[in-house]
């Protein structure tokens, strides 16, 4: 518990961040698809990020975005906006474990991290890559969770996520996904610029590769409304 | 006879609505920062019906390409955007879905607070699935597919202010546009084609207002209109020997609300109309339920019910009552499939029925990704047990399957 609040308290006062990423999709057979997007965050005090996603690949879906209030226990406020049609749909965000984008991301993997989504168990300090880490189960609170526990290595010199083991509603090892390729900002928010997640059971991997962030770019609760759901493009 | 494209109108318009766009953007002219892409898609529509034409003159299949470009800079840090995406399709048979349209060209500037538009735009407005009643901005391209989901452009100014209460919209149209119709080659058609000759007319101006937030888990929106009807009173023309679409001058007051709760969405829009035959109230409300990542397999299963009902008087046709809509008393069903895998895979599939008469429309929307830059999407309808004095009785041969291919650039 104390591990995962420090973590949250050392990345506090970002205010805002805007970023492209990449996801690309490899099956079994190594055959590879990518999508690509831009991501805007608002950092909101007391309460879960808000966030909009436009896409830009693949070309059918371009322009569609999508608008998230995060929460900590109540669900999430979501929001879809369709170019072709012109319209704001609301959309249910009680699909927290189906795949993002027909990934190996899971929505829930995906969306604002807050300490209060899980209760936590110290399991051992340990080694990963050289470095020395915390080895800390999570129990998600959201009872359509996907996992039954998820088991995250926090680095112990600046309290980053660097791995995550998944374990699926049956307790079976499902997913591993690492954090890689750390940046510094601002000189104190850690970003990883590359997220590895592995599918153990059916050999599918999606990797996501993030652009330089930009940080305090003045954003405001009218940046993640839906009018500028309409606008974004 | 009207030609098929014409130009020197289009032109005309479109000069006009340049001069406006270009009046403003004056104020901040395109800088070396602007971002600017050309983007569309082109594609390919095979229609195969199941049974002959029940009427003279009628192709028994159709095909058509389509061709649908996209223009757009944004410059001033983002607070003018220009946007032009011109239609056109050529069909093989029917003249009449032969046709070109501006379906946006329009300059739009962002404030804080206010957004201002003027040109050719496209408005949607609604939350249920079968019907949009609420949605009243533009008028149907009738002649795209019987459903009537594809709009033409509208001519307007929209002014738009957004405040802590909501987003306040109001809609100036000084020009209205005529809907499309299937000419005489055409399947999914009345016995006697509706004579169209696809003018812009300026004739009054159409206001529109409208009010939409979000409370919790309600978004709902309040409308008000008044002006043309989008949707046309069919009338015999013995002179012509068609049918005459007139256009009554209307005023209307719309709701439309969504509460999303858990996996369930109940939905709702409901409108008051007055100048359409006697006044009259309408309304559709529906549920829908999602069954998320069905054992796992990230499947989404959505099931949906709609409810319809609808007021309107009957018209006169060859001196019998006829239904001006087929959704006067009915019930929808039907099934949303998300398969969330690389290809975007999504069927959705229904049935709707008339509580009265039992005619029953039904139909199957399937789409799927090809590669990275192609689309594939099924579409297969069938009008059956239809009634003799609603407009679906004309489609009652008219069952058909489309195959839609579209490269996307």
């Amino acid at each position: 518990m104390e591990i995962a609040e420090e973590a949250d308290r050392r990345d506090l006062g970002w205010e805002d961040s805007v970023t492209e990423l990449t996801m690309t999709l490899r099956n079994a057979h190594g055959q590879e698809s990518t999508r690509k997007l831009r991501t805007k965050t608002l950092e909101t005090k007391d309460d879960g990020d808000k966030s909009l996603n436009i896409f830009d690949e693949p070309r059918d879906i371009q322009g569609t975005a999508f608008l998230s209030f995060t929460h900590a226990l109540e669900p999430d406020d979501q929001w879809l906006y369709l170019p072709s049609l012109k319209r704001v749909k609301r959309i249910s965000s009680s699909n927290k474990s189906g795949p993002f984008m027909g990934s190996e991301f899971a929505y829930e993997d995906i969306s604002s991290q807050e300490v209060e989504k899980y209760t936590y168990r110290f399991l051992e300090e340990t080694e990963l890559d050289g470095q020395k880490a915390y080895k800390v189960e999570q129990i998600p609170v959201y009872a359509k969770s996907g996992y039954t526990r998820i088991v995250v290595w926090y680095d112990a010199a600046e309290y980053r996520r660097i791995r995550a083991d998944y374990y699926d509603r049956k307790a079976e090892l499902l997913k591993t996904l690492r954090w890689l390729d750390f940046k510094l900002y601002l000189g104190q928010y850690w970003r990883a610029h590359r997220m590895e997640m592995e599918n153990r059971q059916t050999g599918k991997s999606t990797t996501l590769t993030f652009s330089e962030f930009s940080f305090k770019n003045g954003f405001s609760d009218r940046d993640f409304d839906q009018n500028s759901l309409k606008r974004a493009r | 006879m009207r030609s098929v494209f014409n130009i020197t109108h289009w032109l005309r318009r479109f000069a006009l609505y340049g001069i406006i766009a270009g009046a403003f953007s004056a104020f901040a002219p395109i800088d070396a920062a602007a971002q600017q892409a050309v983007t569309g898609k082109i594609g390919l529509e095979l229609r195969g019906f199941a049974k002959a034409p029940a009427f003279e003159d009628q192709a028994r299949h159709s095909a058509s390409v389509f061709f649908q470009p996209e223009f757009f800079v944004d410059w001033a840090e983002g607070s003018h955007r220009i946007v032009v995406s011109p239609f056109v399709r050529l069909d093989a048979n029917d003249s009449n879905r032969s046709h070109f349209d501006i379906r946006e060209a329009y300059w739009q500037w962002y404030g804080r607070s206010l957004e201002i538009r003027a040109g050719f735009a496209r408005v949607f407005w609604g939350v249920t699935e079968t019907r949009h009643l609420v949605d009243i901005i533009n008028q149907t391209d009738g002649i795209e597919g019987p459903d009537g989901e594809v709009k033409l452009g509208q001519p307007m100014f929209q002014a738009t202010w957004i405040t802590d209460f909501g987003t306040f919209e109001a809609f100036v149209m000084p020009f209205f546009r005529e809907r499309t119709f299937p000419g005489s080659d055409g399947r999914l058609r009345p016995l006697i084609p509706v004579g169209v000759d696809n003018r812009i007319r300026h004739e009054r101006i159409d206001l529109a207002v409208r009010y939409s937030r979000y409370l919790g888990s309600i978004d709902f929106g309040i409308s008000g209109f008044w002006g043309t009807s989008r949707e046309p009173i069919l009338a015999f023309d013995p002179t012509e020997a068609d049918l005459n679409a007139e256009y009554p001058t209307i005023g209307q007051v719309g709701l439309d609300a969504q509460w999303t709760s858990g996996s369930w969405l109940t939905k709702l829009e409901a409108i008051y109309r007055s100048g359409y035959g006697s006044d009259f109230a309408a309304l559709v409300s529906g549920i829908e339920y999602t069954f998320a990542n069905v054992n796992d397999s990230g499947i989404d299963v959505g099931l949906l019910a709609e409810f319809h009902l609808d007021g309107r008087s009957d018209i006169l046709l060859a001196g019998q009552p006829f239904q001006t809509t087929p959704f006067d008393d009915d019930i929808f069903g039907g099934v949303r499939l998300a398969l969330n895998d690389v290809q975007s895979t999504s069927v959705l599939a229904g049935a709707v029925v008339d509580r009265g008469s039992g005619e029953t429309a039904v139909f199957i929307e399937a789409s799927r990704r090809l590669g990275s830059r192609m689309t594939a999407d099924i579409e297969i309808r069938s009008f059956n047990h239809t009634d003799t004095a609603s407009p679906l009785y004309f489609f009652r041969d008219d069952a058909y399957a489309q195959l839609q291919i579209s490269y996307f650039f």
